[in-house]
C-alpha cells in the first residue's frame, strides 16, 4: 500500500515601487510556462531543452517589444 | 501571529471528495484569490471568503475579493495528479498583505488554500504579483499524490 497525500506547494510575490515589472521578467515567465525541463532529464536533451527554452524567451521578449512599439504607435 | 502556514483547507479536501470543486479550464468553476493583512486570521479551518481584514480597505489598485484566477486544467505526472494557476497581478497598486485566500467563487466562495507569504509583502504603484510554481508533480500549488 502506497501513501497518498495532498499537498499545496509555495508561491513567490514580487512587488515593485513606481514602476512595473520589466519586460525581460514577463519574457522569462512565459518561457517557464511553455517548457518545463525537468531535473532528472538527461543531460544532452537536457542542454537542447534549456537551449531551445532561452529562444522561446528571446522571441517573446522581441514580439512583446515589438507589441508595446505598435500600441505606442496607435495611439 | 494570525497567518501561520500555507494550508490546503480542511472543508476543501472534503468537498474534493464530493465533487464540489472543477479545476478544468474555461468549462470548470471560477476560482479568485483575494489578499490579506498580518491581521487577518486564516488557517486550515477556513471554510470560505471573507472580507476581514482583505487588504481592500487599505490598498488602493485592489478590489475587494480580489482577482480571477486562469485554470489550468489538472494533468498527472507519474502516480502524482496536480493542477496550476497563470500568475496574478495587481498593477499600478499600493498594496501590503501579509498571506492570500484562493477560494471558489462559482462555488459559494468555498475555500480552497490559504497562502503565507511569511511576511508582509508591499507594492507602491507598482505590481504586486503572485508567482505560481511551476506544473509539476514536485512543486505544483495542489497535489495529490
Amino acid at each position: 500500500m502506497s501513501d497518498s497525500f495532498l499537498t499545496v506547494g509555495s508561491v513567490n510575490v514580487l512587488t515593485t515601487q513606481d514602476h512595473g515589472l520589466p519586460l525581460e521578467y514577463w519574457a522569462q515567465r512565459a518561457a517557464e510556462k511553455i517548457i518545463s525541463v525537468g531535473d532528472e532529464t538527461p543531460m544532452p536533451l537536457r542542454e537542447q531543452a534549456h537551449a531551445f527554452k532561452d529562444r522561446i524567451e528571446a522571441v517573446v521578449l522581441h514580439y512583446m517589444q515589438q507589441a508595446i512599439r505598435s500600441h505606442t504607435e496607435i495611439k | 501571529m494570525a497567518i501561520s502556514g500555507s494550508f490546503l483547507c480542511t472543508s476543501f479536501k472534503q468537498e474534493l471528495l464530493v465533487g464540489t470543486h472543477n479545476f478544468t479550464n474555461s468549462s470548470g468553476n471560477s476560482f479568485k484569490i483575494a489578499l490579506y493583512t498580518s491581521s487577518a486570521t486564516l488557517n486550515a479551518s477556513t471554510t470560505a471568503y471573507t472580507t476581514s481584514n482583505e487588504v481592500s480597505a487599505s490598498g488602493t489598485g485592489y478590489t475587494a475579493a480580489g482577482n480571477t484566477l486562469t485554470n489550468v486544467t489538472p494533468t498527472t505526472s507519474s502516480t502524482t495528479a496536480f493542477t496550476d494557476f497563470a500568475d496574478t497581478t495587481w498593477s499600478s497598486s499600493s498594496i501590503t498583505a501579509r498571506g492570500a485566500l484562493i477560494y471558489n467563487d462559482t462555488q459559494s466562495d468555498k475555500a480552497v488554500a490559504v497562502l503565507d507569504f511569511g511576511s508582509d509583502k508591499s507594492s507602491s504603484s507598482g505590481d504586486f504579483t503572485i508567482q505560481f510554481p511551476a506544473a509539476s508533480a514536485s512543486a505544483a500549488i495542489i497535489r495529490l499524490a
